[in-house]
């Protein structure tokens, strides 16, 4: 029996999981580590600690298991980040995550320098602090001597695949986070770098994360339990593994999160005139997303969850139920469109497509009539309804259909009334997936496979999913979202001042 | 009128005066038809100004202009009980009538003079200041009541429709836990609420509710304003919201009043009786100094305030007492708020953000289908 051994390098830890390959989650454990906060919005881990958690997490899920068994090892991890190694693989200082915001002034000058326009032309990303440039060039103003000495900045799976293969390289998902990479011509770009002032050297090499990129050194070996000589896929970005263990059971795929991205699989040529929605490259060289992200799926309904739900919690604890049954059942109570009630799930300002910090939370429209139902219901259908907003935008700017079939996991997914209303809002059959595990863990397990040979392709994940349930769009109740949307879309830019002085 | 001349005209061409309801009283009492102040305020035929009825205006509408009664002081004896009227109510021959004036004037009377101005608190509300009778609001968003004792004296007025309506709405649909607590313990379910509500604190942490539950009246007169919560974030818990509903309510009281006082150029009140249903809340009360910068008086305003008004006006008509004051006899004054400057502060940066939002929404209200 083959295994294929997956690595989730998470913002809180790493999640291990060890697949048979006929798709079986075998065991699976997460180690945790620390992240450092400090003023300004610095948000930083310890690559060591990564690295130790892979090691510890390994050996978990390794045990009774004959280490020449694993047929290969890959990963999916946060993009974006910013770790500085030398020559020798040391890391020189601890690594920037993905939220760190520090480096705003930076961010200013790259735009004056090369031109935010460009900027989003040539990446398919707009300015911002997220992404890895603009963290090496405050690394360079403020900690010299560490960029002095850096050899190479990778992010977070890449670290690990360097130990362990002694290779220092990325991927071309990976690459994209790095808002230096030319999505169309699939390379980095020099005009870019030469423009925020950094050395071309440090960005490493970019190969297909779906090769194997080298092979467990005897040093590695050692620390992790794995075999030397143990095939290591690199993977890619966590979002894209994911896509990948999403298969391709629908034309594209949503986990719900906190946060949910809306993506529409596109040729690497397509660009948004107004910079709303991002370009990220697929793990598959020469594919990609057009994406956006709104910050508040799960989380407007964990808002609503903990604020308006004394009467659930009570009938929850009668009935010895679990809160949200009692919640999906309220708002099921109120008729699609809830009565005319519109929520902007901004609870966390939004991103995708206003990038506003200052955007807020609002329900709009109450009168004595509408009760705690339709303010339930209208929560739900607020955060579908910006889903549907941004796919009907990428449709649009991809200048393809609307997907007609979607794949959905992960966290609200689990509720038929979520389910039923998003094939509602978006006019598309929603296909509930039921997977062992999680599409990233098997995402990167199935990379791993096709590196080494195992599957021929990506589409060997749909072997290990299974539909658990099926939403066909009702015709009537995709109308009466279709008219809502179009009056939802008109609500932020009306109180975008409003939100901005409530600050 | 004009619906009756071309609806029912047999009974238009017979007639030979119209009158409101207390008006056939003092008719039928003293066969004396007239109307007073307050009330021909109420025909919208009323020039407050010229104090007589508005020949033009009449005669644009189409209407004969000898139908309207004369207009007399609803405080001076208008006539004696006749014979047949004794007989009929068994009142004495001879009793002096004083026609008083409309219900919300005659109610004004009965709640005495404590104050520049007043706020009943019920599940609608209002805003008035007295003003001069040649002050106009351009914009027509107050209306001009005539006081029923000094036709040179109006007031001008506002009505918000959801005061107490938007806490009626508050207490079932976001009120569970409290409602329970109300069940277990045999308290008032409103002991909960505004427990809960001043856990949040001053401005609720910059969470704007408008209460336009039903439409709105004065200022906007839009029948499609609708409730809205505004500025909820990630850290905003439903007492923020409790705080938000009572501090709007309030908010759109002293939008109104702002503007009386910059239609009218009068300073605002330094003082004001508060009444009704949300009253009883020390927090509703708190919250209404801070908003106005106004001390609030809670009055203990029986349910018989018209009766009082009315018993008041017919002393003073005939001379037992000497003006409306002696009302503040009858009044007691339960409790006093005073407005503590720091949340004044914090309210008069709200307040235009309250109004802008308003604005900003209109578009919105407009479309929104139910």
């Amino acid at each position: 029996m083959k295994y294929l051994l997956a690595h989730d390098i998470g913002t809180s830890g790493d999640k291990a999981a060890l697949f048979s390959a006929d798709g079986h989650l075998i065991a699976s454990k997460t180690v945790s580590y620390q992240t450092f906060y400090a003023q300004g919005g610095a948000i930083e881990q310890r690559p060591q600690d990564w690295w130790e958690a892979v090691c510890q997490a390994t050996r978990a899920v390794m045990a009774g298991v004959d280490p020449a068994q694993i047929a290969a090892v890959c990963f999916g991890g946060m993009g974006h980040c910013c770790t500085c190694l030398d020559e020798q693989g040391n890391f020189l200082a601890p690594s920037l995550l993905w939220s760190d915001s520090r480096s705003g002034q930076e961010q200013a000058e790259l735009e004056a320098a090369f031109g935010a326009k460009k900027c989003y032309e040539v990446t398919g990303h707009k300015c911002s602090t997220a992404y890895t440039i603009t963290k090496l060039m405050w690394i360079k103003k403020h900690w010299p001597e560490v960029y002095q000495k850096t050899h190479k900045v990778l992010t977070a799976k890449d670290v690990i695949v360097y130990r362990l293969t002694g290779r220092m390289c990325t991927d071309y998902s990976d690459a994209c986070g790095y808002m230096a990479y030319d999505y169309k011509k699939m390379a980095w770009a020099p005009e870019i770098i030469a423009a925020a002032g950094l050395r071309q050297e440090l960005f490493p090499e970019i190969v297909s994360g779906r090769e194997v990129a080298g092979y467990v050194t005897r040093q590695a070996a050692a620390e992790t339990g794995l075999a030397e000589g143990t095939p290591v896929v690199p993977g890619g970005m966590d979002g894209q593994v994911a896509n990948i263990g999403a298969g391709t059971l629908g034309e594209t795929n949503f986990h719900l999160g906190t946060s949910t991205t809306a993506r529409l699989h596109v040729p690497a040529d397509i660009t948004d005139p107004q910079e709303r929605y991002e370009f990220w490259a697929g793990i598959q060289p020469g594919t990609g997303d057009l994406a956006g992200t709104m910050n508040a799926f799960g989380g407007s309904i964990a808002w609503m969850r903990q604020n308006l739900c004394g009467r659930e919690e009570k009938l929850a604890a009668q009935a010895g139920a679990p809160v949200f049954e009692a919640l999906a059942e309220r708002a099921a109570q109120s008729p699609v469109g809830a009565r005319g009630l519109i929520f902007l799930p901004f609870l966390q300002g939004e991103r995708t497509p206003y990038f506003d910090a200052r955007a807020k939370g609002c329900f709009l429209g109450l009168s004595m009539h509408h009760t705690d139902a339709d303010l339930k219901r209208a929560v739900f259908e607020g955060a579908a309804l910006h889903l549907a907003m941004m796919m009907e935008d990428l449709a649009q700017l991809s200048g393809k259909p609307a997907p007609q079939t979607a794949s959905v996991a992960g966290g609200a997914a689990g509720s038929d009334l979520v389910c039923q209303m998003m094939a509602d809002a978006m006019g598309c059959r929603m296909l509930r997936l039921s997977v062992g595990g999680e599409v990233g863990s098997l995402g990167a397990a199935v990379c791993g496979g096709v590196g080494v040979g195992l599957y021929s392709d990506f589409s060997a994940a749909n072997e290990f999913l299974s539909v658990e349930k099926e939403f066909e769009p009702n015709l009537v109740h995709a109308q009466i979202y279709r008219e809502k949307l179009a009056l939802y879309r008109k609500c932020y830019p009306a109180l975008k001042e409003i939100f901005a002085k409530q600050a | 009128m004009m619906w009756m001349k071309k609806h029912k005209p047999e009974i238009y061409s017979k007639t030979y005066k119209v009158l409101t309801a207390k008006d056939v009283i003092v008719y039928k009492l003293t066969g004396r038809m007239c109307t007073d102040y307050s009330d021909a305020s109420g025909y919208m035929a009323y020039n407050y100004r010229t104090k007589q009825w508005d020949r033009e205006m009449i005669e644009a509408c189409g209407l004969n202009y000898s139908m309207f009664p004369e207009i007399v002081s609803g405080i001076e004896v208008a006539g004696y009980v006749t014979k047949e009227a004794a007989e009929a109510s068994g009142l004495a021959e001879g009793t002096p009538v004083v026609p008083g004036g409309m219900d919300g004037g005659v109610a004004g009377v009965g709640r005495g003079t404590l104050a520049e101005t007043g706020f009943h608190l019920g599940t609608s509300s209002g805003a008035s200041l007295n003003v001069p009778a040649d002050v106009l609001d351009e914009q027509q968003r107050y209306e001009i009541w005539c006081n029923i004792d000094d036709p040179d004296e109006v007031s001008m007025s506002g009505s918000m429709n959801a005061f107490g309506g938007s806490i009626a709405w508050m207490r079932d649909n976001l009120c569970a836990k409290e409602a329970q607590l109300a069940k277990e313990t045999g308290k008032n379910i409103f002991e909960f609420i505004n427990e809960n509500a001043a856990k949040s604190p001053v401005g609720a942490r910059g969470l704007i509710y408008l209460p336009y539950l039903q439409g709105e009246r004065s200022p906007y007169f839009n029948a499609k304003a609708r409730g809205c919560f505004i500025g909820l974030t990630m850290q905003h818990t439903q007492d923020d919201m409790k705080r938000a509903v009572m501090e709007g309510c309030a908010l759109h009281l002293a939008l109104m009043m702002k503007q009386l006082e910059e239609i009218s150029g009068k300073q605002p009140p330094q003082k004001a009786t508060i009444s009704g249903g949300a009253s009883k809340s020390k927090l509703v009360c708190q919250i209404m100094a801070d908003v106005m910068n106004c001390e609030m008086m809670n009055i203990n305003v029986s349910d018989e305030v018209g009766s009082l008004g009315a018993a008041i006006c017919a002393g003073v008509g005939v001379g037992i007492f000497k003006d409306f004051s002696v009302a503040n006899q009858f009044v007691e004054i339960t409790g006093t708020t005073k407005p503590i400057p720091e949340n004044v502060k914090r309210y008069q940066q709200i307040l235009p953000l309250f109004e802008r939002a308003y604005a900003a929404l209109e578009p919105i209200f407009e479309e929104i289908k139910e």
